[in-house]
């Protein structure tokens, strides 16, 4: 039997402004009428609050334990499955230098689709041993220096197969080398720019060529077969393929090969705008991936001391959940056709993938209130400027501050001085401590490399 | 390795060849191979001329025999029959006047000696395993002396009474008759004669000067405490035999220890009784028993101590024996390096980290006849099994995980039904659940269990190869979670008792915040995180050092520059060896896990003895964060005085031992291996050695780069040139 407490405490429920809102019918599916009421008031245990009053607004969060965290679930889910699995942290989905040095303390090598981001990868101290060097366009003393420092080439067209094999034949020795593959893998739209296609036997032209040319040795095989793949049986089908093929070049060639770079393209939580219901809820797990392609890997036929050291080249998956930005009500507003309007202080200038992404939007206190539904402005004096076009909100404030996540992915690369500068960025430690690793903008950071020419002074 | 108190002499490589073939059998006798030695041995049987002139000339004949007889060259460079042939010479010179006849009979008893050992080395190599050291000589010379007494013309001389005399009465009873009993290993009796051989025993080892003292004194206490004649002690060449059996046992074929003391005590007393029991046996064909109660007893407690099946505190000596420092030194540094034969070896069953949840001795499970046995579970980075609420196998992070091969080997049962357990429930009908049986090499079994419900990918019957993958981690039999179980065992029956192993090639840490650790050979503990090492490809490629390339060095020390060029050599039996043109060396052991150096020679503050102390073991990864810790010897680093108070003192305590602590990373130039040298431990000879030493491996090329810094200030830096 319970004991009631001798004094039971009434507390007063705060008071909340009435609102009246239309009546809807039509949502009687399981996701509709919802009314769970959401809040975000902490980050990794740091009040919402303190940041903004120590950073201001608008913000982004990383938070260094959500990194490694999911760091270490996607490389447990293939390092339990397959012997040998290597991953390399694709710089362009955020090549801030902290989030960087995270994912190479954790363990993972760089892949990087320029100049720019292999100088950013060496800066960051990783060996040229360790970047994978992608893209349609490495200029040829890009190449040279990747050579020399002993990069692995990601060759995308026969253009760039003749150029590497020139500067192989002047160094005088064999150069190894990665060919990218594409192919069709039973989704669509088909990614067939990347690389030497599969299907039409290309690819292995493309390898025998390489072998005749005797300046070149096949290293590994490549293959982006897409974005935020939801089907991990296109995976499994792609693996196959690149997996047929390096056992037909052993055949033709002799030689093995010693890395399958499946890429990446493995999707975050993040809601797709199409997408119907909560893209966490839609996201198979990272182990059905793994069990994909390594399940793949293992059954191609290897023999067991040829198996080749799985690459995988994941962003999205790794940091987007990682990333959140805080942003505050600038004013609420009603469009002509009675829409509510909420206007904040970060639009598409900083969340540059609201356009493709149903963001979380989360108010950082819990008002009370109904839920109604809204549009979420962005600052920019620009009709596109919609961070949502649709969400549910309660009444919010001028001032609120609110957060979207998941956001860690391709926001910060992607984020442009348009109107407004790029705002602070901050790391939200293991042990709570929060620190800076990008600071404001000035108008210096953006005006600093224009010339004025000397006619137009005054 | 072992201290030695001979100077180097610089003789012509002709006259130092023969000089060193006529002392091996000399040193041989007393378990050495130190010419100096030989040569003072020959020394004390010269003593009395008839008697050395009677040793060299059944030496001479017995090498002259295996020669005629076509044995092989590396049988008869080992000195096994020049030695045999030394004491039927040096017995029989002992009992008869030195004639023509005997010379006769010498020539003869050689070959029957030589032909004797030609058959008992043959049968033994085959069947035993272990050396037949001087049992040629003891039928040989029985052969004479039986057929002596039908040959009037040998004349009996037992002794001369003056070289009895030799510094008799000196010395106190016990130390002359310890100094006759040293002689009589070379069976001469007089106090000159045992001091030569104690000052060659000195020289090869003082452990074993120790060790025959023991010996010397177990043995005759056991004699006289039985009621032994005293008199027969020092007339029938007892006292010998002590010596021979505790050195044999307590050092040489064992490796010396507290225990190896009390065994050579033990063997001594043992070899009183035996001794007293051939006297009697062999009284009707009037023989000696020369060095048989020895033999006996040396051969059967080695060949006994072979057939154990755990090592416990007495670890035989692996390989071919030195002095007991040598064999000392080398179980210490050298021998733990390599793996156990007794142990049998796996890689792990399965891929990526996991958590040993009850490890051998574990307090759930493993237990008695069950117990050296892992459970293996996967926990995240927050300490959970599962991910969701775990209600479901497939929550688990381990479930469905492959299980693989932990060596190669054949399938030798498969069970592969049973369903996987809700979580919570446990099937004790069918104990082991769905599981994998393992035959491996050598007889060992392997058991891998609770697999998931018809996840078993190979048959009865299949070959497998290391790290093929078998099945996957299910829920079956008695599991309340998914988890993997694996026990070697002696029998291919489900659920044998277990017999201890040991994983290879390890990443395995200690609670969340502990270093991650190489090991080998290791038996992780409950509540280990463990994760197969990967077989890196750029470090493989970066130590494979194959034999015949050279390694031109620049070396700056000290503003001072010098070249030293590096050679990479194989023999024909397959040891590897660095040989530096400064004259220093040292051997590579290097397997696709991990390179070592073994055994450096040379001078202490050599560029090729930085780098025996910069590598002493080198795991073949490339994870940064990784440490693995070792032992170096001191030996080659430190004084003569230093090194000899070392292994003086290793038995009880290690006072000569460099702590290493390695890490490795990928650099620009390729794998770049520091390793941080500790010499706290360390007594005498600190002043000489780095405390840090960095080496950098290029793929394909071996070392390119060596500095080594004490107290932060750079001793040396070194290139390859070329």
């Amino acid at each position: 039997m319970s004991r009631l407490p001798k004094d039971p405490v009434v507390t007063r429920l705060p008071y909340e402004p009435p609102t009246i809102i239309a009546h809807k019918n039509g949502l009687a599916n399981k996701f509709g009428g919802q009314s769970a009421r959401r809040s975000l008031p902490r980050i990794e245990g740091v009040p919402v609050a303190e940041l903004v009053e120590r950073f201001g607004s608008p913000l982004f969060v990383f938070s260094e334990h959500t990194l490694r965290r999911t760091y270490r679930e996607v490389h447990r889910a293939f390092s339990l499955r397959y012997p040998k699995v290597q991953l390399a942290w694709s710089y362009k989905t955020n090549y801030l230098d902290a989030v960087c040095r995270v994912f190479h303390d954790e363990g993972a090598w760089a892949e990087v689709v320029s100049e720019v981001e292999y100088d950013m990868a060496r800066r960051n101290g990783v060996p040229g041993s360790q970047i994978l060097f992608n893209g349609p366009y490495k200029p040829e003393p890009a190449l040279r220096v990747a050579i020399e420092e002993g990069a692995h080439i990601h060759i995308d067209h026969h253009d760039e197969l003749y150029t590497v094999e020139k500067i192989a034949k002047e160094l005088g020795r064999k150069l190894p080398v990665t060919l990218r593959i594409n192919m069709d893998t039973g989704i669509q739209p088909r990614w067939d720019r990347f690389g030497f296609n599969f299907d039409n036997g290309e690819a292995l032209t493309a390898i025998r060529r390489l072998h005749t040319g005797g300046h070149l040795v096949l290293e590994g095989l490549h293959a982006h077969i897409g974005t935020f793949m939801l089907d991990p049986q296109a995976y499994a089908r792609g693996t196959a393929k690149l997996a047929e093929l390096a056992l037909a070049a052993k055949r033709d060639t002799g030689v093995a090969v010693k890395t399958i770079d499946l890429g990446g393209g493995l999707p975050s939580r993040a809601t797709l705008h199409g997408q119907y219901g909560p893209g966490a809820d839609s996201k198979p797990p990272v182990d059905d991936y793994a069990e994909a392609i390594t399940g793949a890997l293992l059954a191609a036929g290897f023999p067991q001391d040829e198996l080749p050291t799985l690459l995988l080249e994941s962003g999205r998956a790794l940091v987007d959940e990682a990333g959140f930005m805080i942003a505050s009500v600038v004013a609420n507003k009603r469009l002509a056709n009675g829409t509510r309007a909420v206007i904040v202080d970060a639009g598409v200038n900083v969340l540059f993938t609201s356009f493709w992404y149903r963001h979380d939007v989360l108010p950082a206190e819990d008002h009370g209130g109904m839920l109604e539904e809204a549009v979420v402005y962005g600052p920019l004096c620009m009709n596109i400027d919609v961070v949502r076009p649709s969400v549910l909100l309660p009444p919010l404030e001028a001032g609120d501050a609110v957060v979207f996540r998941p956001v860690g992915a391709y926001n910060v690369t992607q984020s442009m001085q348009f109107i407004r500068l790029r705002p602070a960025i901050v790391m939200i430690g293991e042990n709570k401590q929060v620190d800076l690793i990008r600071r404001s903008e000035h108008l210096d950071d953006l005006k600093g490399p224009e010339l004025l020419p000397e006619r137009l002074r005054p | 390795m072992s201290a030695t108190l001979a100077p180097r002499l610089r003789l012509p490589a002709r006259v130092e060849g023969s000089l060193r073939r006529l002392a091996l059998p000399y040193a041989s006798v007393i378990f050495g191979a130190h010419p100096l030695a030989g040569l003072l041995a020959l020394a004390a049987t010269l003593v009395v001329p008839a008697h050395g002139a009677a040793g060299l000339a059944g030496l001479a004949s017995a090498a002259l025999w295996a020669r005629l007889l076509g044995r092989p060259l590396a049988q008869r460079e080992d000195g096994f029959y020049a030695f045999n042939g030394l004491l039927v010479g040096l017995a029989l010179g002992l009992m008869f006047r030195l004639s023509w006849s005997l010379l006769l009979v010498l020539v003869l008893a050689t070959l029957f000696t030589t032909l004797v050992g030609t058959v008992l080395r043959d049968l033994a190599e085959r069947y035993i395993g272990l050396p037949m050291m001087s049992f040629p000589f003891v039928i040989g010379t029985w052969l004479a002396l039986l057929a002596a007494t039908r040959f009037p013309g040998l004349e009996i001389a037992l002794d001369p009474a003056w070289a009895g005399q030799l510094g008799a009465g000196v010395l106190p009873g016990p130390v002359e008759l310890f100094l006759h009993s040293l002689g009589a290993c070379f069976f001469q009796l007089s106090v000159p004669s045992g001091l030569l051989v104690l000052l060659a025993l000195v020289v090869l080892s003082r452990w074993s000067v120790v060790l025959a003292v023991i010996g010397f004194a177990a043995g005759s206490a056991t004699w006289l405490a039985l009621g032994g004649d005293p008199a027969a002690l020092e007339g029938h060449l007892l006292g010998f035999n002590f010596i021979l059996v505790a050195i044999a046992l307590g050092g040489y074929f064992v490796v010396l220890s507290p225990a190896s003391l009390l065994l050579a005590a033990l063997a001594a007393s043992t070899t009183a009784v035996l001794a007293a029991a051939t006297l009697g046996a062999l009284e009707p064909l009037a023989v000696p028993v020369l060095a048989l109660p020895f033999l006996l007893t040396t051969l059967l407690l080695r060949y006994a101590l072979g057939l154990r099946a755990t090592a416990g505190s007495l670890h035989l000596v692996r390989g071919v024996p030195g002095s007991p420092e040598q064999n000392l030194a080398r179980a210490a540094f050298r021998d733990r390096r390599y793996p156990d034969p007794l142990l049998p070896l796996f890689h792990l069953p399965v891929l990526g980290r996991w958590t040993i949840t009850q490890g051998p001795h574990g307090a759930v499970t493993h237990q008695g006849l069950w117990a050296h046995a892992w459970d293996f579970e996967v926990t995240d980075a927050d300490g959970a099994r599962f991910a969701g609420a775990g209600a479901r196998p497939e929550d688990y992070h381990a479930f469905g995980a492959p299980v693989v091969a932990p060596a190669a080997g054949r399938v030798v049962r498969v069970v592969a039904h049973l369903p996987d357990n809700a979580i919570g429930d446990v099937d004790i009908v069918n104990n082991w659940g769905n599981l994998v049986l393992l035959w491996h090499p050598g007889d060992v079994y392997t058991l891998l269990c609770h697999l998931r419900q018809h996840s078993v990918t190979v048959k009865e019957g299949d070959t497998v190869s290391l790290g093929q993958v078998v099945g996957k981690v299910g829920n079956s039999g008695r599991s309340p979670l998914p988890h993997l179980h694996m026990q070697a065992q002696r029998s291919p029956e489900i659920g044998s008792p277990t017999c201890p192993s040991a994983f290879l090639h390890v990443l395995s840490q200690e609670g969340s915040d502990g270093p991650l650790r190489y090991l080998t050979n290791a038996t992780p503990a409950t509540g280990h995180d463990v994760e197969a090492a990967p077989r890196d490809a750029l470090a493989q490629s970066a130590v494979s050092l194959p034999a015949g390339i050279a390694i031109p060095w620049r070396v700056v020390r000290q503003g001072q520059i010098r070249e030293d060029r590096w050679v990479s050599t194989i023999d024909p039996l397959g040891a590897r060896h660095l040989a530096s043109s400064s004259g220093a060396r040292t051997g590579i052991y290097a397997d696709t896990t991990y390179l070592t150096t073994l055994g450096y020679t040379g001078s202490p503050t050599d560029l090729l003895g930085l780098f025996h102390l910069g590598t002493p073991r080198l795991p073949l990864i490339t994870n940064p964060g990784v440490v693995w810790e070792d032992t170096l010897d001191a030996g080659p680093f430190v004084p003569l005085w230093a090194r000899m108070l070392h292994e003086l003192a290793r038995p009880f305590t290690e006072i000569g031992a460099i702590r290493t602590t390695t890490r490795v990373r990928a650099g620009e130039r390729g794998l770049v291996v520091r390793t941080e040298l500790d010499v706290a431990a360390l007594v005498g000879g600190r002043g000489a050695l780095p405390d840090a030493v960095e080496v950098i491996w290029a793929a394909g090329r071996g070392p390119v780069s060596l500095r080594a810094w004490r107290g932060g200030a750079l001793l040396v830096a070194a290139e390859v040139t070329a």
